[in-house]
């Protein structure tokens, strides 16, 4: 394994996570079929059609949210993505799940696109940007979806407002041990670093640049893929969108979670990835001793387990979302 | 092979600042300009290809990309001189240029303009014809945008529909990548870099210079797509009899993205012509 494969899962373990989809290069790239020439006259306007997402800035808690939001009517389902990664990590959970619920899956507070106050970043602080954005969506009570950093933050989402929140799934969630007040630091005074990236050689001249160096870093598809979703370009090169204060914030404030595990009412399915050391089994046997009704599937992968093992994590969802 | 990373700066030249791509070594330059709606990350192929022989320099032309879009003048003239202003900014005349489809017409220009700037030429699927003058509209009288991607449903809501609506219009893979280069993410959705405006300038102030071709004294490629919607024979063959130092080939089973479509054809005729310059 990779130093910096290591050092990710190890900050991953110690306070935080991620989640994702194919580089945006790598799309780019992908293959039409080929055709005989370029048509005379191109065809009208693409409809909105059966991949419509809605994308939107909604203010909540202070912080300016982006949300890609399939906007139907159907019972809501709030998507949170892990530490370093966007609301697009769940590509393929929407298109697998839009027909059956209307799919949230916003940015949050320092990523992506998304406000990156010089504030706090604590479970408790993010928790309740979700919660917020669930209200001025309308979109209460939601079945939510939270992965590696989210599952400690959707955790408080659940226990301080059960009327929010009909069902939580938690995919490899990242430890929620810590002090149990977050940490009274200003932050103005957390340094603009994110502790994963400080050898990192940003910004990257290209995109090809960039995807080489994830592809060092992080053997295999899919951590590039995740960490490329949030590939901008900049007039100085390609970097990554997140901010580096919010990364070292959300490690400066984190605070014991665990705590409100025993005050969640509703339905819990707890994911582990066995294959890596983020979601160990003895936190997972302390999550299921505390909570009420927890479902529990362990699945042979990775930390990213809904984009290494997508058929596996959608059949335990599957079973849990028939019996709940 | 490690190379040192691509080094990106914003030159001012003309009036315009450009985002420019520079290998920065201390090898024979080479200039590459790219198509309209394209930018330089165009030639990525080409720079990973040649950049152990060459210091390449690809610009987003003005009204591309991250580079200046300003309401002026879009003639090849115009582009022209802002290669020029570019090579004697970075240090790199005499150079080879290589340009493409609207870059092909600024790099012909330009080497019959400044022959003491290039040391030799590839004009890749564009023919020297068009009308006569250039035209005299003030860039203000300019109204709207180009009129190819006018009904383009932009801002895409997401990459994926982005691509797949190109993919639409244009069915080879390699003009979904040109135009997917100068798509950004805003919080509205996938949009364009490239100025909608400018575009339409260019196709104003397009002009033939057929009359400027017997001008230029160094060596010319000139590449053909066999099946190129954007370059006919007949625009090839009006062109061949007035190019002094010509060099020129027809790319077989390609469009008009002559440098990507075919690479197995494309990549030899090239090397070999250079080898000769």
């Amino acid at each position: 394994m990779s130093s910096s494969r290591r050092r990710f899962l190890r900050l991953v373990a110690t306070g935080a996570a991620a989640a994702a989809v194919a580089p945006v290069g790598a799309v780019a790239r992908a293959a039409e079929p080929p055709a005989k020439s370029r048509p005379k006259t191109p065809p009208g306007p693409a409809k909105p059609g059966a991949a419509f997402l809605k994308r939107s800035m909604v203010r909540a808690n202070g912080v300016d949210l982006f949300v890609r939001d399939t906007a139907s009517d159907l019972p809501a389902m709030l998507c949170l993505h892990g530490m370093e990664g966007r609301g697009e990590t769940f590509t393929g959970l929407i298109a697998r799940y839009r027909e059956r619920y209307r799919i949230i899956a916003p940015d949050q507070r320092g990523h992506g696109l998304s406000g990156r106050p010089v504030a706090r970043y604590a479970s408790e602080d993010m928790a309740e940007d979700a919660h917020q954005l669930l209200l001025r969506l309308r979109a209460t009570p939601a079945i939510v979806v939270a992965h590696s950093l989210s599952g400690r933050i959707a955790p408080v989402l659940a226990a301080r407002h059960p009327e929010a929140v009909k069902g939580l799934v938690l995919l490899d969630p990242a430890p929620g041990d810590g002090p149990e007040r977050p940490a009274d630091t200003a932050p103005e005074k957390i340094p603009d670093q994110d502790p994963m990236t400080t050898d990192w050689p940003l910004p990257y001249a290209s995109r090809e640049e960039a995807l080489r160096d994830l592809g060092q870093r992080f053997p295999g598809p899919v951590y590039p893929g995740f960490f490329a979703e949030s590939l901008a370009e900049t007039v100085a090169g390609y970097d990554f969108m997140w901010s580096g204060r919010a990364m070292a914030a959300i490690h400066e404030y984190r605070q014991d979670t665990d705590r409100m595990l025993p005050e969640i009412r509703c339905p819990v399915l707890l994911v582990r990835a066995t294959q890596t050391q983020v979601c160990t089994p003895e936190r997972a046997g302390k999550i299921r001793s505390l909570v009420r009704n927890c479902a529990y599937v362990e699945i042979a992968g990775g930390h990213m387990i809904y984009l290494e093992e997508p058929g596996e994590t959608f059949k335990a969802l599957d079973e849990w979302l028939a019996r709940t | 092979m490690n190379h040192a990373p691509l080094k990106r700066s914003m030159v001012r030249v003309n009036g315009v600042d450009l985002l420019v791509r520079d290998t920065a070594s201390d090898l024979p330059p080479m200039l590459c300009l790219h198509g309209r709606w394209g930018r330089g990350e165009t030639w990525t192929g080409l720079i990973e290809r040649y950049r152990d022989r060459y210091r390449i320099i690809a610009p987003d032309q003005r009204g591309h990309g991250l580079s200046g879009k300003p309401r002026a003048r879009y003639a090849p003239e115009d582009m022209a001189e802002d290669a020029h202003q570019l090579l004697r900014a970075l240090g790199a005349a005499p150079a080879i240029v290589v340009g493409h489809s609207m870059g092909a017409r600024n790099a012909g220009i330009l080497a019959a303009l400044h022959p003491e700037d290039v040391r030799a030429v590839a004009v890749l699927d564009c023919g020297a014809d068009g009308p006569e003058r250039v035209s005299d509209v003030p860039p203000e009288k300019i109204a709207g945008v180009d009129a190819l991607t006018a009904d383009w449903p932009t801002p895409y809501p997401t990459l994926a529909e982005a691509l797949q609506d190109i993919g639409r219009r244009f069915p080879r893979p390699t003009n979904v990548r040109y135009f997917a280069e100068s798509l950004v993410e805003t919080t509205e959705g996938y949009d364009f870099m490239f100025s909608r405006w400018a575009m339409a300038a260019i196709e104003t102030y397009r002009h033939a210079y057929l009359d400027l071709l017997p001008r230029i004294r160094c060596p010319v490629l000139l590449v053909r797509g066999s099946v190129s919607w954007a370059f006919s024979k007949e625009q090839a063959e009006q062109m061949r009899p007035l190019i002094k130092r010509l060099t020129y080939a027809e790319i077989g089973d390609s469009d008009h993205m002559v440098y990507v479509d075919n690479p197995k054809e494309f990549d030899p005729v090239l090397d070999s012509w250079l080898e000769g310059v």
